[in-house]
């Protein structure tokens, strides 16, 4: 389930990416990001998506693994965008629940 | 010049838009049925069986060939798999006179029987709407080649005027005031799921690529002809590039030796061993029983991106590999990986999930465009609101809502119309027609904001309802399929009531704003008058 | 400028007549400015389309069939710049003769050298 992997490390990318950004830092944390603290999360969700890709290929191969990559970060940054849209607040806790949920189909 | 140029790409976007956008959401949306297809046939006939593991299933074919088609030209056998139950058997007879006469049959993968389905299209219907549009010849491959030329552009000056790309990359304003925030959803689904837009619609050129930019094909390929015969006389030019683009296989001529056809059980398993994790995908035997016959595996289409799966063949009489296929260069390898990408038959279950939700995406995307157009340009016109306006925003009732409905009444038809009725067929098709007009009328006729919730309405229950007429017409409906393991037909069924709430949650949020959502007056006054005089 | 707004001065200069650069003042010139270049548009792009395919077709160094594959790939891809081009030319004239000029010189290319078959 390399797509499974795939998405859960795509979400988290998503997700620095997405509080990297004032407005919507604002909306989950309530303050306003530091310059260093906004650079270090555009980094961290750099390399997050570029392990969701490896995970992607390692499980399916380079063709169909550059392909449930592509779909996967698609995927998470619309489900990211409802979600801080919504229920802003939320994203610390759905985040937590997708990495659990994810880790335990994977162990399984 | 700068402003002059974003200025002109915005007129474009928005006209091309409004004229091309109903095409391109009905292109989109079946298209994205079609992501599905298969699984929508198995559930417009249920009276077929389950399956079996490859192998048997080829010994029941061969036996069943062997039996009904012991002189033929071809046999194709295909096996079963995840997708399709069915084991499937088709050969050609050819006539003293030279005409040849294609045989189907669909065969219980567990008994090898010919199974009684009846006719229909299944979920190939939406796939064939999605690029033929109901055109006879290759017409409809001119008109959804154009839709996909504009709706490159369409992406294209999208992305130019969208002056902020990234910094309103996770925006949606869902409670700023109606105008902003359905540009905003119209945008978020443009710019997050854009390389799936870009792709599938790039991609969706691929396979009529051949038909509708025949150009450097005839300047290569028509060996001396002159351009307008070339033209007139386009196919055996088409066929000559085709020999060079597609892997080349074994064929011979028949000797009229009668001879036994080698045992498909060995090739089988070598094929198998040669692949590693590789399947089946089809078998094709020329010339069975003849002493010149040759059998062709061909690899399953899912176990790479490229449209043209490896093919081996095996000398039909002892059994010998006699060839597989050459490589192609990098640019024929990437047109079959590109048609492979659009046509997506390499997609696991996770990919093709993938595919449809964003293929949703991609329809709502369009959907969401047009409404805009329409609630934007509202906002000028006041109390007196022109004809074409009006007009406008009818027809996306009819359409943006109107066609999941009509989509619905199709499979409603599948189950309603008898299965051994002879025109089954043309009067399913009927009905997906003839209810998307009476959808396009009726919205015409309400006023506009009830137009929408009550099409919404109409659109869920008749979603809805589907897995429940599915269990008061077969025995695979819903409680007992989850309990068969009938995955399939199970997750056909949730799929609806789920794509059935999303209407209900369509016309429930349509309900609560009201004129508000897609009427914009000028002031408060004028929507509350506005929403009730003439809409 | 916010898209909003520049979606309001076009809507503002369409109704006005003129939202492109040379087709000024009166509601008939205009039209014709927009007819002509939607044509443009289609068919004059799809000219330009069908002479690069012929151009890479013929020219691209590589084997008939590559080549030939190339060309179609490119030519989806001129389409779509010969419509953009059709709309930002400062006039319609301007639009045709972007598009013809370069697919006849293309054409002619590919006369010359003799290697169509």
């Amino acid at each position: 389930m390399s797509e499974l992997a795939a998405i859960c490390l795509a979400w988290v990318g998503m997700s620095c990416f997405c509080v990297a950004m004032t407005r919507h830092h604002r909306a989950v944390f309530g303050g306003t990001p530091a310059r260093r603290t906004r650079l270090l999360l555009r980094v961290t969700g750099t390399m997050l998506l570029a392990l969701s890709l490896a995970a992607a290929v390692s499980g399916a191969g380079w063709a169909f693994g550059s392909v449930q990559w592509g779909c996967a970060i698609s995927v998470s940054a619309l489900a990211m965008v409802l979600l801080v849209s919504y229920r802003p607040r939320w994203l610390l806790r759905a985040t937590a629940a997708i990495l659990l949920a994810g880790g335990l189909l994977l162990a399984v | 010049m700068k402003g002059g140029f974003r200025l002109s790409m915005t007129w474009l976007h928005t006209w091309s838009g409004l004229i091309i956008g109903w095409l391109l959401f009905a292109i989109f949306l079946t298209g994205t049925a079609a992501v599905f297809r298969e699984e929508i046939t198995i559930w417009m006939t249920p009276e077929r069986g389950f399956t079996a593991g490859p192998v048997r299933a080829i010994a029941l074919a061969e036996a069943r060939l062997a039996s009904v088609a012991p002189v033929a030209s071809s046999w194709t056998i295909t096996p079963p798999d995840a997708r399709h139950p069915s084991l499937i058997v088709d050969w050609v007879t050819s006539a003293p006179d030279g005409s040849l006469t294609r045989h189907h049959e669909v065969l219980n993968a567990s008994t090898g029987k010919p199974e009684r389905i009846r006719e229909t299209l299944g979920g190939d219907f939406f796939y064939y709407f999605h690029y033929r549009l109901e055109q006879p010849d290759r017409r409809g491959w001119w008109i959804s080649g154009f839709a996909a030329v504009a709706m490159l552009l369409l992406l294209t000056t999208g992305v130019i005027i969208h002056r902020r790309f990234f910094k309103d990359f996770f925006t949606f304003r869902q409670d700023a005031r109606p105008k902003r925030a359905w540009l905003d959803a119209h945008t978020i689904m443009g710019v997050l799921a854009l390389p799936f837009h870009v792709m599938i619609t790039y991609t969706g050129l691929i396979p009529i690529l051949s038909t509708v930019m025949a150009a450097g094909i005839i300047a290569n390929y028509a060996h001396g002809k002159s351009v307008y015969t070339a033209l007139m006389d386009y196919t055996p030019v088409r066929n000559a590039f085709l020999d060079q683009r597609q892997l080349r296989y074994v064929e011979r001529k028949p000797s009229g030796e009668r001879t036994a056809l080698a045992p498909l059980g060995p090739i089988v398993q070598y094929a198998l061993e040669r692949w590693e994790d590789g399947r089946i995908g089809r078998i094709d035997v020329s010339n069975p029983g003849d002493r010149h016959a040759v059998i062709g595996v061909v690899r399953h289409i899912g176990d790479q991106l490229s449209n043209q799966p490896e093919r081996l063949s095996f000398d039909g009489t002892s059994g010998q590999l006699l060839a597989s296929v050459r490589d192609q260069g990098p640019i024929v390898t990437a047109f079959t990986v590109m048609y492979g990408l659009h046509m997506a038959r390499f997609a696991d279950v996770g990919v093709r999930w993938m595919y449809f939700l964003l293929g949703l995406v991609s329809t709502a995307m369009i959907g969401t465009g047009l409404i805009f157009w329409t609630v934007k340009r509202r906002a000028q016109y006041g109390a007196i609101v022109p004809f074409g306006h009006l007009l406008v925003e009818r027809i996306n009732v009819g359409i943006v809502a109107g066609l999941p409905v009509a989509m619905a009444a199709y499979m409603w038809a599948n189950r309603l119309i008898p299965g051994d009725l002879a025109e089954r067929v043309a009067l399913e098709s009927r009905a997906f027609y003839t209810v998307w007009a009476v959808m396009i009328v009726f919205a015409a006729l309400r006023p506009l904001n009830r137009a929408w919730t009550e099409a919404w309405t109409i659109a869920a229950v008749a979603i809805v309802a589907l897995p429940v007429i599915n269990s008061l017409t077969s025995n695979r409906g819903l409680p007992g399929s989850l309990g068969a393991q009938d995955v399939i037909m199970a997750s056909v069924d949730v799929t609806l009531l789920g794509l059935g709430a999303l209407c209900a949650f369509g016309a429930w949020k349509t309900a609560k704003h009201g004129a508000r959502g897609v009427v914009e007056g000028v002031g408060t006054r004028n929507i509350v008058a506005a929403g009730e005089t003439a809409l | 400028m916010d898209p909003l707004k520049s979606i309001d001065t076009i809507a503002r200069q369409f109704a006005m007549g003129n939202p492109l650069s040379s087709e000024r003042a009166s509601g008939d010139r205009f039209v014709l400015g927009v007819t002509s270049r939607v044509a443009a548009a289609i068919f004059g792009g799809y000219a330009l389309a069908a002479s690069s395919a012929t151009f890479f077709a013929v020219f691209l160094p590589l084997t008939q069939v590559e080549a030939t594959v190339a060309g179609t790939f490119l030519a989806i891809v001129m389409y779509v710049c010969a419509a953009m081009w059709a709309f930002a030319a400062r006039s319609a004239w301007q639009a045709w003769l972007g598009l013809l000029a370069p697919a006849a010189i293309a054409m002619a290319l590919v006369i010359i050298s003799g290697r169509a078959a």
